[in-house]
C-alpha cells in the first residue's frame, strides 16, 4: 500500500513560483496553495495539523507572511508545523526575524529543484522523527507503565506457588517467548513482530497459566498420573485462563489482554490440531500462544520437578524436534535450535532483579538506537522524577546526612530528612561562606573536601575523610564520604559528588582513648618514652624561632628509698614525684616519664624577663622536692636549651643528660644548665655511663 | 526556436534556469505564464494611479518570478525598481524612470517567449 502523501502548503501571492514549486515537490507531496496570508489563514484553521509543512512568501498582500508566522505562534501551530520561508528578500534582518518567529529554515529564490527537494524533505523527516519520537517514547515506556509488569509477576507466581513450581518458569518461559520471537522476525516477516508487539508478547507469556487458579489444588499438585476425569479439569485452565482476561472491564482494546487471552487459551493446541481445547490447526493458532507452547514444553522438560529430574538441554530440544513432546510449527523448531546454543546460559543468569534491570536496558538502547539526541521528554523526566523519588525514600529512612555537591556554581542540596534534621534550607548556595553550613560543616574541612573531589578521577572517584563536625548535638566525629560524579565514557567531567556523612564518633573516640593510653606510663599517667620523644620531635622538627627548655629529672637516691622502705613506697614516691611536676607544669607543657626515676619535662619558654628559664626551673625543682610522708626526697635536674629549631631530639635530650650528670657529680639536690664546656661529654655521656656513676 | 535561443534573445541565463529548474519543458511551460502573469497588468495599474504599495509589491512579484526563471535583465530593472518603491507612499520620477526600463524589458521577454 502507497502510504499517503503528507501536505504542503505553499502560500505565494504570485501563481507562477507556486507552481513553480508545486511542479518541484507534487511528485513526493500533496501540494495547497494560498495566495496570500488570509487564504493560508483560512487553510490552517481547516486542515489544522494535517499539514505536514508549510513554504511561506514574506512579500504578500492581505497578510504578509510575517504577519502569518505571529498568528500561527498564537494559535500554537509553529510548535507542530514545520514553516519554510521563501522569498527574493535576501536581507539578513528579514531573515532573523523569520527565524524569531519560529520558521525553521529558509529558501532564496531562485528556486533550486534540488535545493528545493532536500531542504523540504529534511526538515520534514526532521519534525517526522520529532514527532516519531514522542510517539515511541509513549509507546514505549508508557506501555511498560501500564502494562505493569509487576502486577503480571506477581500474579503468575501466585499461580507459580499454588502449583508448587519454583517461580522461575515464568522467568523462563519468558525468556524464551522472547528470544524465539526475536529469531523469528529475523528469519521471516510472516508475522508482524515489532519490537514493542515482541516484549508486549513476552510480557504476556508470564499469565500464561492463570487459569490454573480454577483448578483445585488436589488435583493441580497430585503426583501421580491424572485419571482421565483429572485431565479433563486440568485442561480446563486453558479456557478458564481465557475467560478470566476477557471478562476484566476494562475500556476498548487493550493488547495486553488479547494477547494474553490468545496465549492462555491456546498455548495447549498442537501445530497438528491435536491439542486442546479448541483443536486449531497450524496458523489458526495465533503465533503468541505458538511461541509460548514451544517455551513452556522446553522449560518444563529441562527443570527439575517434583515428579522427574531436569533433562540436558540438548536433549530437551531433540525430544521437541522429534515430536515427543507435542507438535510445533517447524520454523519455531528451527528458532529454537538456532537459539539453543545461548538460551542454556541466559537461562541459568536469569533472575528477576535482572529482567527488569534488562528491560530498562533494553528499552533504553532501542530508544537510542532508533534516534540521536532527543529532547528530554515528558516521559523521560516522569522517568527520572520517578528515580529520584526512590533515592528520596531510600536517604529519608536511612537517616543519614547525605548531601549533594555541585561546583559550578557551588552549591550543596542537603536530602529532605538531612536538610530537616540540620534544620538547613535544602538547598545551600555558595556553602563556603554559608555561615550555617560552616556551622556544621568547618569552611576548611569543606574546602579541602571538595579539592578531594575535584582531585578525583573517574577510576578513582571515592573520597572519605574523617573530621570533627556539628551536626546540632556538639562536635563529633564523623566520617564524610563522596563519590565524585564523573559523566560521559569519551571525555569524562565532573559533574559533581553525592555525599554522605557518618556517625563514627564512638568509633573515633574509642580509637583516640585507646591511642592515648598506649603513649602513657601506667604508673603515673604521663607520657612514656616513646611518647615523650614523638610529641617533642613534633615541635623540634618545625622551623620556628621558639625556644625550649629540655629539663631531665632524677630521683636522688631513689635505689636507697627503695632499699630502706620497699617497693611499694618506691612506687609512691614515683607517682608522688608525677604529680608534683604535673602540678608545676603548663598544661601546654610535656612531661614524661623515662624509666625507673627518670623524667622529662619539655617546656617553651620566652625569655620576656630575665632568667626566665632558670626562674621556671627554681619553680619546677622547689615544687617537686620535698618529703612523701616521713622521707625526704628530692632531685636533680639537668636543663637544655634551644633556642630556635629544627633542632635534633637526642642530641637535645644527651645535652639535658650531661647538664644532669654534671649537677650530680657536683652538689646533689641541685639542678644545673648545659654550656658549651659540657661539649666534650656529649658524645660519652651516654644514660649507660651514667646510671653506673649514679648507682 | 530553442529555449536556449529564446533566452539568448531577451537576455537570460539558460544554463542557470536548465541546471535549477531541470528540463526544457518545465522552463517553457512556466515562461509561457510570464506575459500574462497578473503582476504585470497590477504593476501597470498601480504605477498609473500612483499606488505606490501596490505598484512595489508587484514589482517585487515580478522580481521573483524573473530570478525564478533566470530571465537576467528584466530581473535587474524589476530588482531597481523593487528598491525604488519599497517604503515609499509615492511614485517618484526617479520610479517612473525605472518602470519604462522595466516595460521595456519585459516587452522583449514578451517577444522572444511568443516566438517559442
Amino acid at each position: 500500500m502507497q502510504p499517503k502523501k503528507k501536505n504542503i502548503l505553499i502560500v505565494d501571492d504570485s501563481e507562477l513560483n507556486r507552481l513553480l514549486l508545486s511542479d518541484i515537490l507534487f511528485e513526493d507531496y500533496n501540494i495547497i496553495e494560498a495566495e496570500n496570508g488570509m487564504q493560508a489563514m483560512a487553510i490552517l484553521h481547516e486542515h489544522g495539523v494535517d499539514i505536514s509543512l508549510m513554504l511561506l512568501d514574506i512579500v504578500m498582500p492581505e497578510m504578509d507572511g510575517f504577519e502569518v508566522l505571529a498568528a500561527m505562534n498564537k494559535n500554537g501551530w509553529i510548535e507542530t508545523i514545520p514553516v519554510i520561508m521563501i522569498s527574493a528578500e535576501s536581507g539578513g534582518a528579514y531573515i532573523d526575524h523569520a527565524y524569531d518567529l519560529g520558521a525553521i529554515d529558509y529558501i532564496n529564490r531562485p528556486f533550486d529543484e534540488r535545493t528545493v527537494k532536500h531542504r523540504v524533505a529534511s526538515n520534514f523527516m526532521m519534525s517526522i522523527k520529532q514527532k516519531e519520537m514522542q510517539e515511541m517514547l509513549s509507546d514505549q515506556i508508557y506501555q511498560k507503565e501500564k502494562d505493569n509488569n509487576l502486577m503480571i509477576e506477581i500474579l503468575s507466581h501466585i499461580v507459580e506457588f499454588r502449583n508448587g513450581e519454583s517461580g522461575l518458569h515464568v522467568l523462563h518461559v519468558r525468556t524464551i517467548t522472547e528470544r524465539l520471537l526475536k529469531e523469528l522476525a529475523k528469519k521471516s516477516d510472516k508475522y508482524p513482530l515489532t519490537p514493542a508487539r515482541i516484549k508486549l508478547i513476552a510480557t504476556a507469556s508470564a499469565l500464561h497459566d492463570i487459569g490454573k487458579i480454577s483448578v483445585p489444588s488436589e488435583i493441580l499438585n497430585k503426583p501421580g498420573r491424572f485419571t482421565p476425569e483429572e485431565f479433563e479439569i486440568m485442561k480446563r485452565h486453558t479456557v478458564e485462563g481465557g475467560e478470566m482476561l476477557k471478562t476484566i472491564p476494562i475500556e476498548g482494546e487493550n493488547d495486553l489482554i488479547q494477547v494474553s487471552y490468545a496465549i492462555c487459551r491456546w498455548h495447549h493446541e498442537r501445530y497438528d490440531g491435536r491439542g486442546y481445547p479448541d483443536k486449531l490447526v497450524g496458523d489458526e493458532i495465533p503465533i503468541e500462544a505458538q511461541v509460548v507452547s514451544v517455551a513452556d514444553v522446553y522449560d518444563a522438560l529441562t527443570s527439575k520437578r517434583c515428579y522427574k529430574d531436569s533433562l540436558p538441554p540438548e536433549k530437551a530440544i531433540q525430544m521437541i524436534c522429534n515430536g515427543e513432546c507435542g507438535a510445533f510449527n517447524p520454523e519455531l523448531l528451527e528458532c529454537l535450535l538456532a537459539i539453543s546454543g545461548e538460551l542454556e546460559d541466559t537461562l541459568k543468569m536469569a533472575s528477576y532483579g535482572e529482567m527488569t534491570q534488562a528491560d530498562i536496558n533494553d528499552t533504553i538502547q532501542q530508544l537510542f538506537s532508533n534516534s540521536e539526541g532527543s529532547d528530554v521528554t515528558r516521559r523521560m523526566v516522569k522517568q527520572l522524577e520517578h528515580e529520584r523519588l526512590k533515592f528520596k525514600h531510600l536517604s529519608d529512612i536511612s537517616h543519614e546526612i547525605m548531601f549533594e555537591c555541585v561546583f559550578s556554581p557551588e552549591m550543596v542540596k542537603l536530602s529532605d530528612w538531612s536538610a530537616e534534621s540540620l534544620d538547613l534550607p535544602s538547598t545551600i548556595v555558595n556553602p563556603r561562606e554559608n555561615a550555617a553550613w560552616c556551622a556544621v560543616f568547618p569552611k576548611k574541612y569543606f574546602e579541602d573536601f571538595v579539592d578531594a573531589l575535584k582531585n578525583t578521577n573517574p577510576t578513582h572517584d571515592v573520597v572519605s575523610k574523617q573530621m570533627e563536625l556539628d551536626t546540632g548535638t556538639g562536635k563529633k566525629w564523623y566520617k564524610v564520604i563522596g563519590k565524585a560524579l564523573w559523566v560521559g565514557e569519551e571525555n569524562p567531567e565532573l559533574d559533581g559528588a553525592i555525599c554522605k556523612i557518618i556517625d563514627v564518633d564512638e568509633e573515633t573516640t574509642t580509637m583516640k582513648k585507646l591511642e592515648r593510653r598506649a603513649e602513657r606510663d601506667p604508673m603515673t599517667g604521663l607520657y612514656n618514652k616513646a611518647a615523650a620523644r614523638k610529641h617533642i620531635t613534633q615541635f623540634l622538627n618545625a622551623e620556628t624561632k621558639n625556644k625550649y627548655a629540655l629539663m631531665f629529672v632524677d630521683i636522688d637516691d631513689f635505689k636507697h628509698i627503695n632499699d630502706n622502705f620497699g617497693h611499694a613506697f618506691g612506687d609512691k614516691v614515683i607517682q608522688e614525684v608525677a604529680y608534683r611536676i604535673l602540678n608545676n607544669i603548663r598544661s601546654s607543657d610535656i612531661a614524661a616519664r623515662m624509666g625507673g626515676d627518670e623524667f622529662l619535662i619539655f617546656l617553651e619558654f620566652t625569655d620576656e624577663y630575665a632568667d626566665e628559664i632558670a626562674m621556671l626551673t627554681e619553680r619546677i625543682y622547689n615544687g617537686v622536692s620535698g618529703p612523701v610522708d616521713s622521707c625526704n626526697v628530692s632531685i636533680s635536674m639537668g636543663v637544655a636549651c634551644v633556642n630556635g629549631t629544627p633542632f635534633d631530639y637526642d642530641l637535645l635530650l644527651s645535652m639535658a643528660d650531661v647538664a644532669m650528670y654534671s649537677v650530680k657529680k657536683s652538689s646533689k639536690q641541685a639542678y644545673g644548665f648545659y654550656d658549651d664546656s659540657m661539649k666534650g661529654l656529649l658524645k660519652s655521656a651516654t644514660s649507660k655511663d651514667k646510671k653506673g656513676d649514679k648507682k | 526556436m530553442t529555449v536556449k535561443e529564446c533566452y539568448d534573445e531577451m537576455d537570460g541565463n539558460y544554463d542557470s534556469v536548465v541546471g535549477r529548474l531541470r528540463s526544457d519543458e518545465r522552463i517553457v511551460r512556466f515562461l509561457s505564464r510570464v506575459p500574462t502573469d497578473p503582476c504585470i497588468t497590477e504593476l501597470e495599474t498601480s504605477m498609473a494611479s500612483g499606488d505606490a504599495p501596490t505598484a512595489f509589491r508587484a514589482s517585487h512579484t515580478l522580481k521573483g518570478i524573473c530570478l525564478n526563471l533566470s530571465l537576467d535583465k528584466l530581473a535587474v530593472s524589476a530588482n531597481a525598481l523593487t528598491d525604488e518603491l519599497r517604503g515609499k507612499d509615492a511614485i517618484s520620477d526617479e520610479a517612473k524612470k525605472l518602470y519604462e526600463e522595466v516595460k521595456a524589458n519585459f516587452a522583449v521577454v514578451a517577444a522572444a517567449i511568443s516566438k517559442l
